[in-house]
């Protein structure tokens, strides 16, 4: 596959849908494998690094779940196509910023990518939309089972499979999922939620990854450790406690209905009168609106149907994506021009707000 | 004054800057004085850092600049005790049998528990036609572990009743059976 047809192409997760898609984002696992025999990549002079990819590319290149893959060395790709990868979640951002020796193996369907000689020798990657973290999972246990007939990986059967960082020990594997929780965000339940989860050995973060902002209130959340439970257990583990965030999340957007419903209706209004009628919009006000709308899908403010182009709007309004979208570098000027217009023609088909529910919904309280 | 403590540029001066650097497929270690580093600009093992930025190699450092004398070094990838607490990482899956003693105090602390549970890969039965580490050192010894664990045990013995000549040569002889067990 070419690089042209992949970006050109949104990755499945991006369409929306799948389990539990009204807060469920999407799905991610991660597995983390070396080789036996070479040092780790961020010692590895560029030869061993050279050379662990000519070990592996054809290894994965081999495997029927990647045939047709779009294979690549970082080098080969531009700033802005990497860029693009980036915010498709499809590799690191310390990924793209790699050098010589490093490269990335992507699926047809966007849904599993590999990066070589990232901080591990392999970082292979499965996202599905909605909540799928187990079918996202058993995908990706296939393709590393095909790969480790094929490849010498590190392994040590007190400490599983060896990493450059400890903390990664054991099973390698990290799950994670974005979620979409106005509810508790509006209700001031965020620093709350994000501590009970530390206390059990998750971890939430910002949209991408350490160190970024919750923008759109979106919130990914994911195990820390990875050594003592086997794979499955952890997953479950994250599972369960999704299960009860999701259930937080709507008795909060219930309540923040029940005590500030003008507020909520304000925020939807505005929303929509700002994407449908702005000329200039920058990333951060689109994605507080865009979760705003979503918001409205949910309560049935708007068409549920609406709830798909505002997932897929998340990231085609970033700023690589728009430029891919124009062919052409933009100045951050010009990318807010054309995220406006983007938005608008995307939200052309999309009825003024319907706040009839949530009104009676009120007067019922009141009664 | 033992000899191996004196510069290996002057040889007058006594050491106090050792560098171990990879040549090849194999490590070198340097031992230098004050004067000689200065002289050859490695004094600063953050120059060094500085010089493969510019080279494009990112996060790459020279292992073990860090290293004091007597503590591990890997003798795969060259990486010591010191740089494994400065970066938090390893420097290749054979650190893990280098550093296997301070390996469960670590992971407690980071991981909660200290044992694997999950997956274990079938046995792969390719050989090893890519493994630059150690070429010059096809497993020769029939049972590596066995024999490790005898020399570490002879080790700690002449530590213990401080015949360090004894030490320093046992010490070797463990780094040459750890580079030729690591793809058993």
């Amino acid at each position: 596959m070419r690089i042209t047809n992949l970006l050109n192409k949104p990755a499945e997760w991006m369409q929306g849908g799948g389990p539990e898609s009204d807060i469920v984002i999407s799905s991610r696992i991660r597995l983390a494998r070396n080789l036996r025999g070479y040092p780790f990549p961020g010692w590895a002079k560029k030869e061993l690094r050279a050379q662990v990819v000519s070990c592996i590319r054809p290894a994965l290149e081999d495997i029927p779940e990647m045939s047709g893959a779009f294979a690549e060395e970082m080098t080969q790709l531009s700033a802005l196509e990497k860029q693009v990868l980036v915010e498709r979640h499809l590799i690191s951002r310390e990924h793209a910023a790699k050098g010589p020796g490093c490269a990335v193996v992507i699926n047809d369907q966007q849904s599993l990518s590999i990066m070589v000689n990232e901080e591990d020798h392999l970082r292979m990657q499965a996202i599905l939309p909605g909540q799928q973290l187990m079918t996202a999972y058993r995908a990706l246990d296939q393709v590393d089972s095909e790969l480790e007939t094929r490849l010498p990986y590190a392994f040590d059967p007190d400490y599983g499979y060896l990493t450059c960082c400890p903390t990664n020990l054991g099973t390698g594997l990290r799950a994670s999922v974005m979620l979409h929780l106005p509810g508790l965000f509006l209700s001031d339940q965020m620093t709350q939620t994000m501590q009970g989860a530390s206390k059990i050995g998750l971890a939430v973060r910002g949209q991408y990854g350490e160190g970024t902002d919750a923008l759109a209130n979106l919130f990914q959340i994911s195990n820390q450790n990875t050594l003592g439970a086997k794979e499955e257990d952890i997953i479950a583990h994250l599972e369960r406690v999704i299960e009860q965030l999701l259930r937080n999340e709507k008795n909060a957007r219930l309540k923040v209905l029940e005590d500030h419903a003008a507020m909520i209706q304000d925020q939807i209004g505005r929303a929509y009168a700002v994407l449908k009628y702005a000329h200039i919009v920058s990333s951060k006000e689109a994605l507080t609106h865009l979760s705003m709308i979503r918001l409205g899908c949910d309560m049935n403010v708007f068409p549920t149907e609406a709830r798909g182009i505002v997932t897929r709007l998340l990231t085609a309004i970033q700023p690589a994506h728009l430029q891919i979208t124009a062919s052409t570098k933009l100045s951050m000027e010009e990318r807010d021009v054309l995220r406006a217009e983007i938005i608008q023609e995307n939200l052309k088909a999309l009825t003024p707000p319907d706040f009839r529910g949530i009104i009676q919904h009120r007067d019922n309280e009141n009664e | 004054m033992d000899q191996s403590m004196k510069c290996d540029n002057c040889k007058i001066s006594i050491a106090t800057i050792f560098v171990s650097q990879k040549v090849g497929d194999k490590f070198q270690k340097v031992n230098l004085c004050k004067q000689c580093a200065s002289e050859k600009g490695i004094e600063d093992p953050t120059a060094y850092a500085l010089v493969e930025m510019l080279e494009g190699m990112g996060k790459q450092m020279i292992i073990g600049s860090g290293a004091t004398r007597d503590e591990p070094i890997c003798p795969d990838c060259g990486f010591s005790l010191t740089d494994t607490k400065k970066t938090g990482r390893y420097g290749c899956a054979n650190c893990y049998q280098v550093f296997r003693d301070r390996l469960d105090p670590l992971l407690e602390a980071i991981q909660k528990k200290t044992r694997h549970e999950g997956k274990v890969p079938r046995p792969c039965d390719l050989p090893l036609a890519l493994t630059p580490l150690s070429l010059e050192n096809p497993a020769a010894i029939e049972n590596p572990e066995i024999r490790l664990s005898e020399l570490r045990q002879a080790l700690s013995k002449s530590v213990e009743g401080e015949d360090y000549e004894e030490a320093a040569r046992l010490r070797d002889e463990i780094s040459k059976v750890e580079a030729s067990y690591k793809n058993c």
